[in-house]
């Protein structure tokens, strides 16, 4: 991410002694995890940050989790504290933030104000929401997700999908996102692009932040040994749901599309700096 | 056989049932409860999700149970179709074959046609032995043995020694008493009011 360059900002008082970092044009599906790698680099910013979302024009569930891993990231220092620029688009205003939880930001973090609240869209279904205990992942996944799916008419076997998913994700991301600086978080979102229904979870852990396409084929062998959660998503088609499963760690990217039941795996230049799994229910 | 059936109700864990650690928990809980009452009732109702590995756990150790030697009923009920499906997808990996409540009578998940038949048999007959059976289907009596082992591991059936059998051993056949297991199915959780109010 490149420090601002426009004159006037650069004059902005609010942008004086702050580390500035660009949230660019677009943070959705494979930008928002191609930007992780820069946004949550392991070199320590200066005590003040700003997130410029100005110029942003796409955002979804993964642009979420992203954004919010990375004021997480950066309160989890003490001390420290984010300001957010909200986005010259009102849509994408209303969707961010929707996606980061409205007027709920982690302690630490603020919106720069420059915009009124948005009034509250009907996209986002679960918020980018940190998965710090048993309660938090029972009450999202048991009764927020499917409520609030229901309420934007994905109910019934999209919604269950949903929820299957989300909890197998996240058990894997509690389970095998050890030494991560910060909980695992949850997205879910209908994207207005795609009309696709996303659900997202994303863990900072080490396990295949340093890996490639070849270790997520592995990861997926064994789960189809052991009757994992992962091979079991894809085991079978699910009447009248189209999906997609996509996962990405380190360099590796992997997606299962249920329409021809297949894996396939690539390599690609920009890391993700831990683990991100995702279904895309298809509209 | 007229015990009432002893039910374990899956939505106190949670509306969705996902991981192998929780199956296995309650793999333990209600394998418990079937060795101690000789017949369950596995009850799905207010469970949107149970995933293919929580229900692996959980039948593992039920099927563990009903293999005992024991002869033991086991019937689930409450299934959405999601539910179903993954439990299809499960007792087919594990070559099993399990009683499924559906509305008013028993199904099968995981059966071939001919024990399918063999159970519409058993629910016609209500209780009979052996060779009534094997009349019944005009098999021989070795067939029909191998069909009512089947449905006797899958709890579909239970089995008691005839008291009247003069030569060896005789088992009488009987499927879950459709009422006894209707009136499980609909108990309610809380105690009835009048209970609490003797008490």
């Amino acid at each position: 991410m490149c420090p601002i360059q426009d004159e006037d900002a650069q004059n902005d008082a609010r942008l004086q002694d702050r580390e500035i970092h660009n949230l660019g044009r677009v943070l959705r599906g494979q930008y928002a995890r191609s930007a992780s790698s820069g946004l949550l680099s392991a070199r320590a910013p200066a005590a003040r940050l700003l997130l410029d979302g100005r110029s942003l024009q796409l955002v979804d569930a993964f642009g979420g989790v992203v954004v919010r891993a990375v004021l997480d990231q950066h309160v989890a220092v003490r001390g420290n504290s984010v300001s957010v620029l909200e986005p010259e688009s009102a849509t994408v205003w209303q969707t961010l933030y929707d996606l980061l939880g409205r007027g709920n930001l982690p302690a630490g973090c603020s919106w720069g104000l420059t915009r009124s609240p948005a009034r509250r869209g009907d996209c986002v279904l679960v918020p980018a929401t940190p998965l710090a205990s048993d309660q938090d992942v029972r009450s999202l996944i048991d009764l927020a997700l499917p409520g609030a799916a229901a309420g934007l008419g994905h109910g019934g076997r999209p919604a269950r999908l949903a929820q299957e998913s989300a909890a197998l994700f996240t058990h894997n991301a509690r389970t095998h996102g050890s030494g991560s600086p910060v909980p695992p978080l949850l997205c879910a979102s209908f994207d207005e692009q795609s009309k696709d229904l996303q659900v997202v979870v994303f863990d900072r852990g080490a396990a295949l932040a340093g890996g490639n396409g070849a270790a997520l084929r592995e990861a997926i062998a064994r789960s189809r040994a052991s009757g994992g959660g992962l091979a079991s998503l894809a085991a079978y088609r699910r009447r009248g749901c189209d999906f997609s499963v996509r996962l990405a760690g380190g360099a590796g990217r992997a997606r299962y599309d249920s329409r021809n039941r297949k894996w396939k795996f690539s390599d690609v230049a920009d890391l993700v700096p831990g683990f991100m799994a995702a279904l895309e229910i298809h509209r | 056989m007229s015990l009432k059936p002893r039910r374990y109700d899956l939505a106190l864990l949670g509306r969705v049932l996902a991981t192998r650690p929780a199956g296995r928990a309650a793999g333990v809980e209600a394998a418990a409860r079937l060795a101690d009452e000789d017949r369950l009732l596995l009850n799905f109702h207010g469970v949107e999700v149970a995933s293919p590995p929580f229900l692996d756990e959980l039948m593992v150790a039920l099927r563990g149970v009903l293999l005992g030697g024991k002869k033991r009923w086991l019937l689930v009920t409450g299934c959405n179709e999601d539910v179903k499906e993954s439990l299809e997808m499960v007792v087919g990996r594990q070559k099993m074959v399990l009683a499924v409540m559906k509305r008013d009578e028993v199904e099968l998940l995981g059966s071939t046609p001919q024990l399918a038949e063999t159970l519409e048999a058993a629910r016609e007959m209500g209780s009979f032995t052996a060779p009534e059976l094997a009349e019944h289907l005009k098999l021989k009596l070795p067939a029909v043995h191998q069909r009512l082992n089947a449905l006797l591991e899958a709890g579909a059936l239970g089995r008691v020694d005839d008291p009247t059998a003069t030569r060896g051993k005789r088992g009488i056949y009987s499927t879950p008493p459709k009422d006894e297991v209707q009136a499980a199915a609909a108990e309610p959780d809380e105690p009835q009011l009048s209970e609490v109010i003797t008490a």
